[in-house]
């Protein structure tokens, strides 16, 4: 009894988690044509806790970005779930959402495009502010330096009178990165934050992400398609393919024992920088990810994978736990 | 080894209101024949604009342009336009753009453009040309009918193919690659990282593979050269450039590469790439250089050779 008490005390608190979602895009094929859909994200399950950073890591079209923005509400799911600390808001109207909002946020992958060329740093800074009521001029100012203090942005003063072009792009991104942790949000979707940065300031971001992440227990949603970044990040991965998730645990454990198929053609694909890597073939698998409109039955992976059989085109495998806390949706993931 | 290409002094500036930009700002490199050399560097430090120059492809805006560029003997700065056009460019050197699988033009079929250079450059007849085709297609592991189709019916990875076919179509000695793979996933990029290894071996090329993308330049690179705001800080073996780095801009650049299958900390870059419009004096780096000392500030560092590799830093010596 007291071992369980103490498990559940140091368990922190679920902040979002998402049951069996979906959400599809309609298409119209012709004018009598039914409406057929892009199903981007498909029956996804998994809930972040307070301070802890979950990695979806797929490539372009798996609809990870599709998965983040839904778990925003800034797109809305044909069915499934989404709570926010145990309240459902799945199909809440937008002036039900307003706490929502206040509490959650979004950085974007391009410093050149989401931040507005025409306001300089404090204006864009003050615009969340604004929107969210803020009203004394003495009061938002002292947030906005604080909040430049916090990515660093020193001197606070210098900067919040410059102009986007005046920055160079790790500095955008860490004023995007503020504008995001403002209003103190307890879930923050990163949306592929540093793959339009240069090498050698991308790991300053990471690390600046991570820091932030743990001061302020904030739950971190990190969408990339580079398995090796997020491997600093977060402790636990999922891998999308084609609007599923078919493997989810923890990342070195993903990375050192990976179970999916598609997982370990990922891995096999993943160079490091060696300089032996040029007398190597790397083992690829055949095809391209399959149309969203129009998935293959069973296993959506089923033909590109070298190891099918018959099952794996008749029946959709489900995620299941093998390790503790590592799960895989495979028909054959303990043959492989 | 035979080197197939040799720059010296190459320096390519743009012109713009703020005045000279200094892309290329005199510098030396080589490529051996028959191995690859990878350009790597951050955006803007020129490295897209070195290969410009080499196959003379320049905007309007050319400040200056000059130095050696030598090929099989040849220096290239001698030659006409005409002569460029005619004798060199995609008939001894092509080059693969940056996005090129998105500059093929959505109204004409694959196969008429991919035969172009041949039209262009040779003066083939289209039945030829067409046959011609078939053959560089099935090179790069595509199936013939692509030539009859549209570049919207074919995947990501099946253009940059074609893409690969149509810089390989006159049997080139070298061939400059520019962020071939920037464009797609990490499955079709190992893809064509194994087809680009394959036509090495088999066509013996060379290649110059320009890349920010370190881990990515090792799969194919024999020699690197790393660039820094217009400059060459460091030429070497693969094995040098990334076991035992020399240049400090190197070492960091190395150590900011995260890895997936080996442990260890992050390192990064306080500040950011000078201006190239005004650079500082002395040694480029020497601003975000932890070990700068006082002639880095003053003076810049010739590209000295250390063992088996070149150097641009004063911590080597080079007085």
């Amino acid at each position: 009894m007291l071992a369980l008490w103490g498990r559940v005390s140091v368990e922190p608190a679920i902040v979002l988690r998402v049951e069996n979602l979906r959400t599809w895009f309609p298409v119209k094929t012709g004018l009598f044509k039914p409406v057929s859909y892009v199903k981007a994200v498909d029956g996804v399950s998994f809930s972040i806790h307070r301070g802890e950073a979950l990695a979806i890591v797929g490539e372009s079209g798996c609809g990870k970005t599709t998965l983040g923005r839904t778990t925003l509400r800034v797109l809305e799911p044909i069915s499934g779930k989404i709570y926010f600390h145990e309240k459902e808001i799945t199909h809440s109207r937008e002036e039900e959402l307003k706490e929502f909002r206040r509490k959650t946020a979004m950085i974007f992958q391009d410093p050149y495009s989401s931040l507005n060329p025409a306001f300089n740093v404090y204006r864009i800074l003050e615009e969340p502010l604004i929107i969210n009521g803020i009203r004394k001029k003495e009061e938002r100012t002292e947030l906005i330096y604080k909040a430049l203090e916090e990515v660093k942005l020193n001197p606070v003063e210098l900067f919040a009178s410059k102009y986007p072009h005046m920055l160079s792009g790790g500095q955008r991104q860490r004023v995007a990165i503020a504008r995001a942790l403002i209003l103190k949000p307890e879930y923050v979707v990163a949306d592929e934050p540093v793959s339009m940065l240069d090498a050698s300031v991308r790991a300053e971001i990471l690390y600046l992400l991570n820091e932030l992440k743990n001061r302020h227990q904030i739950a971190f949603m990190y969408i990339t398609h580079d398995l090796a970044t997020a491997k600093y990040l977060c402790k636990r991965t999922a891998i999308m393919y084609a609007g599923k998730i078919v493997e989810v645990g923890p990342t070195k454990e993903i990375i050192s024992n990976p179970r999916h198929p598609y997982t370990k053609a990922l891995i096999e694909a993943l160079p490091d920088p060696d300089p032996s890597n040029r007398f190597r073939r790397i083992k690829v698998v055949p095809g391209e990810p399959p149309n969203l409109l129009n998935p293959p039955p069973g296993c959506r992976f089923s033909p590109r994978c070298p190891y099918a059989k018959d099952i794996c085109r008749e029946r959709e495998p489900e995620l299941e736990e093998g390790p503790p806390g590592h799960y895989t949706a495979c028909f054959l993931k303990d043959e492989i | 080894m035979k080197k197939i290409l040799v720059t010296e002094d190459l320096v390519l500036y743009y012109r713009t209101s703020r005045g000279p930009v200094r892309a290329v700002d005199h510098v030396n490199l080589w490529v051996e024949d028959g191995s690859s050399l990878a350009v790597v560097g951050e955006s803007g430090c020129g490295k897209s604009s070195m290969a410009y120059a080499i196959l003379r492809i320049l905007p309007r805006n050319v400040h200056s342009y000059s130095g050696k560029i030598i090929f099989d003997g040849v220096n290239l700065m001698d030659l006409t336009d005409e002569e460029m056009r005619s004798k060199i460019r995609w008939r001894k050197i092509s080059m693969v753009f940056q996005g090129a699988m998105n500059t093929l033009n959505p109204v004409i079929k694959v196969g008429d453009q991919i035969i172009e250079p041949l039209l262009i450059h040779a003066g083939y007849k289209k039945e030829e040309a067409l046959r011609e085709a078939r053959e560089a297609v099935k090179n790069v592991g595509l199936p013939e009918y692509v030539l009859d189709r549209y570049p919207h019916e074919l995947s990501g990875g099946m253009k940059q193919r074609a893409v690969i076919a149509m810089a390989l179509l006159m049997k080139p000695r070298l061939v400059i690659l520019d962020e071939p793979t920037s464009a797609l996933d990490v499955l079709t990029q190992a893809n064509i990282m194994n087809l680009l290894k394959d036509l090495k071996e088999r066509e013996r090329l060379s290649y110059i593979f320009i890349t920010h993308d370190l881990a990515l330049a090792s799969e194919l690179a024999d020699y690197v050269a790393v660039m820094y705001a217009g400059k060459i800080a460091e030429i070497g073996s693969a094995e040098t450039i990334y076991k035992n780095p020399r240049h400090p801009y190197t070492q960091k650049l190395i150590g900011s590469v995260p890895t997936l299958r080996s442990e260890k900390v992050l390192e990064f870059i306080p500040g950011a790439p000078p201006d190239l419009v005004n650079p500082p004096e002395g040694c480029r780096f020497h601003l975000r250089c932890p070990f700068a000392k006082d002639i880095c500030k003053r003076r810049e560092p010739p590209l000295i050779k250390v063992d088996n590799d070149h150097v641009a830093c004063w911590l080597y010596g080079g007085e």
